[in-house]
């Protein structure tokens, strides 16, 4: 494909270096380019296009194809910090121009005001650093709007009672129902709840010379090779390279932020393909590697100015991380639902999004119903309890059940606890001989009820569908992270935050951290949106910033 | 598979992931130097070239085919043999995890190991009556080596055709996935009936 790229040369000091291109990184890179300011992605994994991406099971998700591999880039986990960390894998991020945003659901549900204010509505929580964020829903309410139509979002305004105020209705309707859909919606109605389509980060029609979804089904876990889902590669990175000023430096994978004797940052280290070390020189640096990447980033990022890593006088880069809970149940149909078509899910309840406090514990969550489930991973976990392993009777029940299966997944709350951490592993290091993250986490106890209240609101839905046969996994805690939050808090108080309200950190006036790391609590399990949300917001403001000078040296749009 | 408390998506991530379970990490290079590797083999397969293992001897895919047709065994629908399962296993071991070889030998002395003790006098698995080969299955059900022939023959049924195994998309017509790039709705029984429910209520409104 033919595109208009810039190239720049490390030495040249660009205005900005990004480092990630997924959610956070691609809106940024996009947003400052387009204000007329010069900007290098600096992305860890390669540049796929979307001709590149397969319908392929076992070699995307099994073999990594579009995120970290833990063979190359080891994690070590533990629950507590007087245990000592096994080498296992602990977290998947996307790993390629567009971060996880190339193999995300795309659910794209908008955090509610609760999320914002849930400190101070619950009071302290014992065991949790719970705390309202700086800013408010309704700071963010016009950059939720601006996602959903920069990006393109497909869904129905007015339909839940329990959606938070919006300024404009979605760009487009929603996609059409599923099986699943269809089930939970007239079952939740039975039960007097208030289903509702789903929004969608997929469009439902062409929009912004990008096609609509085919209905392929291969979404969840891999790449949309129509561009019809609305990463950050199909949506906003090409409007970035079209401004002649950004360039997305793929392979080059950034270890350290450095900084000159004043404290301020100069540019970033990193490995290019090859494995061999460069520099790029920039007057402001973004972070937006993700909630694992970004401390670890930092914390490798030590000088004698900065014993502890880079912006962290606080103590907290790495801390409070949140994977947000889940909690699966599953039931079987009679007639065939086909959910290996089209996209993954086309309903949600939002019920349970604040659970009665007096029930004694602090959470809430969001269900739909799905099956996301492809035949290889369907043929290991797909099927009942009391299956046979192989034999004939295993083969009749994957012929009888790929189709007919259906789960309701509950999204829930994860509190931050101050303990549960990236930091960087003291024995172990990847690939290019780098420490690796070490993962430390046990799940708050509230999350465990959360998740137990949501799992039998769940068994409550199935039971009001036309099931015939459902089973659930037991709740238990978490050993692994697919939503990565919380690890650079957002806050007005360097002392108990790593950035203030302009994704700026407290302790460096030219770095900015922006990602899921910036997030202050979980939501209920849908982060993305948020992320897209904060990097628009973050884009406006740093706008500002360095057009009044603000970043030290002053930065000269050329807009 | 799995320990008993493993959350669903736990353990689904896990296993994407390549945790606890055998299916460790490969690079993208390997996954597309393993799509040549199975183009090739379709092209030899196209001329009307017998497919041939690349990796494992003619005995040892004997024995693991014969396993693998007792986990997913031929009926009125083809199953593990007819969907080449030995193949992708021989191009699974060669290109994307060669550090399995020695656990996949292992497991195979393993099943030799049993059928000495429970048929001492037979000469080889694959000659064993069928119940008999099933016996010694059973006696290592528990075992890592009985995890590694299983997860082979899963992936190997129902893998994209492109990876060596599920010939003829035999796994994917059992299971009812239908390979296409595009499909168009209803998808299924439930939204078609909820549709044609919602399109005759708005008719009877118009009424």
């Amino acid at each position: 494909m033919n595109r208009p790229t810039r190239k720049f040369n490390p030495s040249d000091e660009v205005d900005f270096a990004i480092v990630g291109s997924g959610a956070a990184g691609g809106v940024l890179a996009k947003e400052l380019s387009a204000a007329g300011f010069s900007v290098v992605v600096l992305e860890q994994g390669p540049y796929w296009r979307a001709e590149d991406f397969l319908h392929d099971e076992f070699k995307t998700v099994y073999q990594h194809g579009l995120t970290n591999n833990p063979k190359r880039q080891p994690t070590t986990f533990r629950q507590t910090e007087s245990d000592k960390a096994k080498i296992q894998p602990a977290l998947v991020y996307g790993r390629a121009v567009g971060g996880g945003t190339i193999h995300f659901t795309a659910n794209y549900w908008r955090f509610h005001e609760i999320d914002f204010i849930e400190r101070s509505k619950r009071g302290a929580i014992a065991g949790a650093a719970l705390a309202d964020w700086p800013i408010k829903y309704a700071d963010l309410e016009p950059y939720y709007t601006k996602v959903e139509w920069e990006i393109g979002v497909s869904g129905q305004a007015g339909v839940s009672p329990f959606d938070p105020p919006r300024s404009k209705p979605f760009p487009m309707p929603p996609l059409p129902i599923k099986s699943t859909g269809a089930i939970l919606e007239r079952g939740a109605r039975r039960l007097g709840w208030h289903p509702f389509p789903a929004p969608i980060a997929i469009l439902s029609q062409n929009y912004r010379n990008r096609a609509a979804c085919v209905h392929c089904g291969y979404c969840e876990m891999y790449g949309c090779e129509v561009g019809a889902k609305s990463s950050t590669l199909a949506a906003v990175i090409p409007e970035a390279e079209a401004t002649g000023r950004c360039e997305i430096r793929a392979q080059s994978y950034v270890h350290e932020v450095r900084t000159d004797s004043s404290g301020r940052v100069t540019g970033v280290a990193y490995f290019d393909a090859q494995q061999q070390g460069n520099f790029q020189k920039a007057k402001a640096v973004i972070v937006s590697a993700n909630g694992a990447e970004t401390p670890r980033l930092l914390l490798m990022s030590k000088s004698s100015r900065f014993p502890q890593g880079l912006a962290n006088s606080s103590g907290l880069v790495g801390r409070h991380l949140m994977f947000n809970s889940a909690a699966v149940a599953y039931a079987q149909y009679e007639h065939p639902l086909n959910e290996y078509k089209s996209q993954t899910v086309t309903r949600v309840i939002h019920d349970f999004y604040e659970i009665d406090s007096k029930l004694g514990f602090c959470g809430g969550g969001g269900m739909d119903m799905r099956f996301d489930l492809h035949p290889i991973a369907f043929s290991f976990v797909g099927l009942p309890p009391d299956a046979p392993l192989w034999g004939p009777g295993f083969k009749a029940e994957i012929q009888r059940n790929f189709t007919r299966t259906a789960t309701v997944f509950c999204h829930g709350t994860s509190l931050p606890v101050e303990t549960n951490s990236i930091s960087l592993d003291p024995d172990v290091v990847d690939e290019w001989g780098l420490p690796a993250a070490r993962i430390t986490y046990k799940d708050h106890p509230d999350d465990l009820k959360t998740c137990k209240f949501l799992l039998e609101r769940a068994n409550e839905l199935i039971d009001a569908t036309p099931a015939i046969k459902k089973w659930s996994m037991p709740v238990s805690e978490q050993h692994f992270g697919v939503h990565l939050l919380g690890t650079c808090r957002m806050g007005n108080d360097p002392k108990s935050s790593v950035v203030n309200t302009d994704h700026r950190a407290h302790d460096v006036p030219n770095l900015f951290l922006c990602d899921g790391s910036s997030l202050v609590t979980s939501g209920r399990g849908q982060p993305t949106m948020t992320i897209q949300a904060l990097a628009y917001r973050a884009a406006d403001r740093i706008i500002d910033l360095a057009r009044r000078g603000d970043l030290g040296a002053p930065l000269r749009s050329r807009a | 598979m799995g320990t008993p408390d493993f959350t669903r998506r736990n353990f689904l991530l896990q296993s994407l992931a390549g945790a606890g379970s055998a299916w460790l990490a490969a690079a993208w290079p390997e996954a597309l130097a393993a799509g040549e590797h199975a183009r090739h083999a379709m092209e030899s397969a196209a001329s009307g070239a017998p497919p041939k293992l690349e990796f494992l001897t003619p005995a040892q895919g004997a024995v693991f085919e014969a396993i693998a047709s007792l986990i997913i065994p031929t009926t009125e629908t083809p199953g593990a043999r007819e969907a080449g399962v030995v193949y992708f296993a021989d191009r699974y071991l060669s290109l994307y995890y060669p550090e399995r070889q020695k656990p996949f030998a292992d497991a195979l002395s393993l099943v030799d190991a049993k059928r000495k003790e429970l048929f001492p006098a037979s000469s080889d698995f694959p000659s064993l009556a069928v119940h008999q080969q099933a016996e010694i299955l059973k006696s290592i059900e528990k075992t890592p080596a009985f995890v590694l022939f299983r997860g082979l023959t899963l992936i190997g049924f129902l893998c994209n055709p492109e990876d060596g195994g599920n010939r003829s998309q035999v796994g994917w017509k059992l299971v009812g996935f239908e390979a296409a790039h595009t499909h168009t709705p209803p998808f299924g029984y439930y939204d078609a009936e909820y549709v044609a429910e919602q399109n005759a209520a708005a008719k009877s409104g118009e009424k």
